[in-house]
């Protein structure tokens, strides 16, 4: 579950404090997907930095899978990131590895067994329509299939939670929908999802529910796929 | 899927960053020999100029004279006294008839001035080596008020210029060593953060996956320990041979010097290369690495 109470962010800038969220509430339960929306420079990335703890908020509370992300020791960060899957809009992917190196590095990053990375890094590529990908690297790959890469060493831990931000920012219209509806396949196998977005038509078109910030403020949050 | 693959990755696990930038471990490796190279060749000179500077100060020797009418006794007593004086390190007995012999062997030539003398005109002596040249005015202050004691003589400007050689050396090579340290430390640091900073992609992923801080620099840590071993391995062959084929023949060729053998240093400089590199790589390392798991 996701918490965010009365949360506010400033960051310091060459010309004073600048506001990137404001008081800004949510609850979003497990196994629901969500939709955080809003132009480029509304918070959404903030959002994300706050979810993720590259960031502590000026004020407020957030609390995600059980984890008081404002009280919260340094050490026990890699425990919470470890509970949720991210991916990013550039994919941040390793270029001099292969897709299956790529994938199993999460893995062997949290310190699993070779066995366990041996079953579980295949049925992840499988699971993302990359299974024969496996050797290659990134760089032979479309933009659409290194976000596939990417959305699959983000769940390949198995996480309650996945976060990804701008998900289909570098995708055609074609390749977007079908990223979408493989994420929706995902939160349909329990995991909880929330991607942040500016393309309405996409959102329109999976009629989630929307959590919409205009200028670090939350304007609307509801389901039917509104957005503004 | 392929079961190399798994087992490669886990393997590579510290390598996967040496894979990754090979140029950047490379200049490590080239940056930390040259440093070392620098220092162990100073140590080097600096060890021949005071193994030479000791054998002046052994040659260096203070001559003692009792009274020439002093009786057998009386020298003996002055010979204990001397061996109890602070700094002296041998007391050599040469008594008149030895010292004719040796003034006839020395100067074969002039033999027949000592003849003509009829009665042996030479006092008895003391040579005298010192521990500490630096010491040597006061240890000649000490002797001269010796009782038993007719004369002290020493070559006051050898003394001098051994004094000198000896705290200049100590002066300027303190300084020379400390400022290609300051240099090497910080040659290597830059060039660590450098490697740090295209890796930086690698590390974010790492954190993002949920890796603890102490994964993330232990691959780090172990590329530091080993720029530093494989630097100071390079460095001290290529030491070796400008030593054996360089320097060793050049201090050799230039008479009275007697070059130290490379056998005797062999061990201690070996020790520190590695002691220094394997320091300055896994130091540099941390520190660089540091930055990058704030949060």
């Amino acid at each position: 579950m996701i918490e965010f109470k009365d949360v506010s962010m400033r960051y310091n800038t060459k010309r004073g404090k600048k506001r990137a969220i404001n008081g800004v509430s949510f609850t979003i339960n497990d196994g629901e997907f969500v939709f955080i929306t809003g132009e480029s420079g509304a918070g959404k990335t903030t959002i994300t930095r706050l979810m993720i703890r590259e960031e502590v908020a000026n004020s407020g509370e957030i609390t995600i899978n059980g984890f008081n992300l404002l009280k919260m020791k340094n050490k026990e960060i890699p425990f919470l990131r470890r509970s949720m899957g991210i991916v990013f809009q550039d994919y941040k992917l390793i270029p001099t590895l292969t897709v299956f190196e790529n994938v199993a590095f999460a893995m062997r990053v949290i310190g699993a067994p070779i066995k366990q990375i041996r079953n579980r890094v295949p049925y992840m590529l499988d699971l993302v329509g990359l299974a024969d990908k496996a050797n290659v690297v990134p760089d032979e790959l479309s933009g659409g299939e290194q976000q596939r890469v990417a959305l699959a060493r983000a769940l390949v831990n198995n996480p309650s939670l996945l976060i990804a931000d701008e998900p289909t920012g570098n995708l055609d219209p074609r390749l977007s929908t079908e990223m979408m509806y493989l994420l929706d396949r995902i939160n349909a196998k329990g995991t909880t999802v929330v991607i942040m977005t500016h393309e309405k038509e996409l959102v329109n078109a999976m009629n989630k529910r929307v959590i919409a910030i205009k200028e670090g403020v939350v304007i609307s949050d509801g389901a039917g796929g509104y957005m503004i | 899927m392929s079961k190399n693959k798994v087992t490669k990755h886990s393997w590579g696990r510290s390598m996967l960053s040496t894979k990754f930038n090979k140029p950047m471990a490379i200049v490590s490796v080239s940056v930390l020999t040259v440093c070392l190279i620098l220092l162990g060749s100073f140590v080097l000179v600096s060890m021949n100029i005071s193994s030479y500077l000791d054998r002046l100060g052994e040659a260096n020797v203070v001559r003692v004279y009792p009274p020439y009418t002093a009786t057998q006794s009386e020298v003996y007593d002055l010979k204990t006294a001397l061996e109890a004086t602070e700094n002296v390190a041998v007391v050599t007995y040469v008594s008149k008839d030895e010292g004719a012999e040796e003034f006839k062997q020395s100067y074969s030539e002039y033999g027949e001035i000592m003849d003509g003398f009829g009665e042996n005109p030479l006092p008895d002596k003391f040579i005298l080596t010192l521990k500490d040249v630096t010491k040597t005015s006061e240890t000649i202050e000490v002797l001269q008020a010796l009782d038993g004691v007719e004369q002290v003589t020493w070559s006051a400007s050898a003394t001098q210029t051994i004094i000198t050689l000896n705290r200049v050396l100590k002066v300027a090579g303190g300084a020379i060593v400390a400022i290609l340290a300051v240099i090497s430390a910080f040659i290597i640091s830059n060039t660590i953060r450098a490697s740090m900073q295209s890796r930086s992609l690698e590390i974010g992923i790492m954190r993002l996956v949920g890796a603890k801080n102490s994964f993330i620099r232990k691959p780090f840590i172990i590329e530091g320990f080993a720029i530093g071993v494989i630097g100071s391995v390079i460095a001290y062959v290529i030491e070796y041979f400008i030593y054996i084929y360089g320097m060793q023949k050049l201090v050799g060729s230039i008479e009275l010097l007697k070059p130290v053998s490379f056998g005797e240093i062999a061990l201690p400089l070996a020790g520190a290369f590695l002691l220094v590199g394997v320091i300055t790589g896994v130091l540099g390392s941390a520190i660089s690495v540091r930055k990058h798991l704030k949060v």
